[in-house]
């Protein structure tokens, strides 16, 4: 079993987390302020000129890396003088030999492929692999070396077993504590909207429209969505075994805590 | 069957299509090279026409009894529907009182609410960039007052979800007739916010955009024949099935075609059938009235930014895609029979769409060979030209 888990930068999160790291698979999302991400937990940040003294502290511990770099929307910003520099950064991180990165843009998945052999691509839930179509473009048509599933396709029981005969199960990858709403007109939108306000740090700005679009969803009736502890079960019962648990709370002690029950007993923490 | 139109700037266009008195138009659509919300098309892909022309078409519009549609259909405004609501308004209104719109197209439900806001008999259509794929998305959107919604590519072929979403909703539909777009397109998200950013205001200052998704598309067309039918077309021929399960109009694009090459087009979806190569209709080709020739090989040192618009012939695929063919074959009732959405299965667990490229598909292996790899080149070449190129950005 894999764990994908957020890093905290810290050096006691680090410490405290690498006595679990000999009986489980863990991996340290690492999320660089440079490179942008969709995460709005903005303590998880690191900046890179940070990032060589973190990574030598990570891999003291002998964990392994994924660079989370899956930002929605990049503004076309790709093309540009600011392009040139998350190209250098990019070149910059991956010296250090990440083994994962998680991405969304498809330029600079390319980029990635072509130039650095070694790494496992992970295409991010924000390019919406939500049904099997997907998974096969994503996995043979671009040959990622991962795909992370939507929620929503999550909870489908039918569509995971069958996806778990037809795919390489360690090329599947799950989110075990995201949540969302079901057949929301907003989520691209909001998807655009977060990733413009992080680039900018506009934190607050992030916290506003959440709430707006909370109120969107529950004014139409939108039901959420989320996986149970019965659907974690469901899925480790097919053999799929790359788990990835967010920081969601912005708080390192209930994360740790939230970490160490789950890598003991696969329980999730519901909120 | 009624029709939506592109205005692709040439008012002669539309002069031929209201003297004719044969076509059903409902609207014609279109709208400026960059604006504040931005479309789904790049600005340096449109030719552009001045405001004067956009009036003028407007009238025209008018005269043959349709309505005009302007697009605001770029899915990301990078936060302008929160920050820049004063300007989007002002656009807006001018459209409405000095232009005479009739309807907008957007992508982005804040949007949606803006426009109803302000202008709440203003019509509002709801673009297939949005990606409504589903009845409850439908309902939605018909709950937030959308009049009219182009549904997305993936379920052109899966008629119980079509005919499920009519049944269920009181909103007008339309379908896109003619795009060669893949099927689950991986690049499809990312596309439509390049070429959205390209077409707004504020993005005058980068670099000289570049169709990096078309490349990878026509790279998959190349590569695999099959890939030219699992396409979301609706044949002529076919559209009929969706009239019949109350899907009456259909987008006829796009804004970037000579009229010659649109003529055609309309005169297909009019009279119902097309003889020849589907492609011809297709707007990801440009195989009408064009001679098949020889793809050259790309060298790198052919490639530098300013001349990657011109590079098409690198990368221009000509299929044969035998209509006729489809018809002998009766292509589309494997879809209007089949109960199984295709989004849920493997593609090489049915291959239909393979069997039928077998028999009605002709590419030359060559060509094909040649456009995969001048692509590769070109799209690893580009990134080294954003490395190569900041002294030049700098001055």
């Amino acid at each position: 079993m894999n764990y994908f888990l957020d890093l905290i930068p810290s050096k006691t999160f680090i410490e405290e987390l690498s006595k679990y790291n000999n009986q489980n698979n863990i991996i340290l999302n690492i999320y660089i302020k440079q490179l942008p991400s969709m995460n709005i937990n903005k303590f998880l940040y690191i900046d890179i000129k940070d990032y060589e003294k973190i990574i030598r502290e990570v891999r003291k511990n002998d964990f392994k890396i994924n660079i989370v770099f899956d930002t929605f929307c990049l503004g076309n910003k790709e093309f540009s003088i600011q392009g040139r520099e998350i190209l250098e950064t990019l070149d910059k991180v991956m010296k250090e030999k990440p083994e994962f990165v998680t991405i969304t843009n498809n330029f600079y998945y390319r980029y990635i492929k072509t130039h650095y052999e070694n790494v496992k691509l992970i295409c991010s839930e924000y390019t919406e692999i939500n049904n099997v179509q997907k998974i096969n473009r994503y996995l043979e048509d671009l040959e990622s070396s991962g795909v992370k599933l939507d929620t929503l396709l999550l909870k489908d029981r039918k569509q995971m077993k069958y996806i778990s005969s037809k795919f390489d199960k360690n090329n599947i990858y799950i989110n075990v504590n995201k949540r969302g709403y079901k057949n929301n007109i907003y989520k691209d939108t909001l998807n655009n909207n977060i990733a413009h306000y992080i680039q900018k740090e506009e934190w607050e700005n992030i916290e506003k429209l959440l709430t707006q679009y909370k109120k969107e969803c529950e004014k139409q009736g939108q039901q959420m969505v989320e996986l149970n502890q019965e659907d974690i079960d469901y899925l480790i019962g097919l053999g799929f075994n790359n788990l990835w648990y967010y920081d969601t709370e912005n708080n390192p002690d209930k994360y740790l805590q939230d970490i160490q029950n789950f890598l003991e007993v696969k329980t999730l923490q519901i909120a | 069957m009624d029709l939506s139109i592109p205005y692709n700037g040439d008012l002669n266009f539309l002069q031929i299509l209201k003297e004719s008195k044969k076509y059903n138009i409902k609207t014609v659509y279109g709208k400026r090279a960059q604006d504040v919300i931005g479309g789904g098309r790049a600005r340096y892909d449109i030719t552009g026409y001045d405001e004067e022309n956009l009036k003028k078409a407007i009238k025209i519009t008018k005269e043959m009894g349709a309505e005009f549609n302007y697009l605001f259909n770029a899915p990301c405004s990078a936060n302008s529907e929160f920050e820049k609501e004063k300007e989007i308004v002002n656009q807006i209104e001018e459209l409405v009182n000095e232009y005479k719109i009739d309807m907008v197209t957007i992508a982005n439900p804040f949007l949606l609410k803006i426009v109803k806001k302000h202008f709440p008999k203003l019509k509002v259509s709801i673009s297939t960039i949005a990606r409504v794929d589903s009845l409850e998305k439908v309902l939605e959107y018909e709950k937030a007052g959308a009049d009219e919604i182009t549904l997305d590519y993936n379920i052109y072929r899966n008629f119980p979800e079509l005919k499920r979403i009519k049944e269920n909703s009181s909103i007008n539909f339309q379908l896109i007739a003619n795009d060669g777009y893949l099927f689950n397109c991986p690049w499809a998200i990312y596309h439509f916010q390049l070429e959205g950013h390209d077409s707004q205001l504020e993005y005058n200052n980068m670099l000289r955009y570049f169709s990096y998704c078309r490349f990878n598309c026509k790279q998959k067309s190349a590569q695999d024949p099959s890939e030219l039918i699992r396409g979301m077309w609706i044949r002529p021929e076919d559209a009929k099935y969706y009239e019949e399960i109350g899907y009456g109009k259909l987008k006829i694009i796009d804004r970037l075609k000579e009229t010659s090459w649109l003529l055609n087009v309309v005169d297909a979806y009019n009279d119902g059938k097309y003889d020849g190569n589907l492609s011809d209709i297709l707007c990801s080709f440009d195989t009408f009235e064009k001679e098949e020739t020889k793809t050259p090989v790309i060298k790198k040192d052919d490639i530098c930014e300013e001349k990657i618009q011109s590079l098409r012939n690198y990368w221009d695929l000509k299929p044969y895609i035998d209509n006729k063919k489809l018809n002998e074959l009766n292509f589309i009732d494997f879809f209007r029979k089949n109960k199984t959405d295709c989004r849920n299965i493997k593609c090489s667990d049915c291959k239909y769409c393979e069997k039928i490229a077998k028999q009605s598909v002709h590419v030359n292996t060559e060509n094909a060979n040649n456009v995969v790899n001048n692509l590769d080149i070109i799209k690893d070449t580009m990134a080294d030209l954003l490395k190569q190129n900041r002294e030049k950005i700098n001055a």
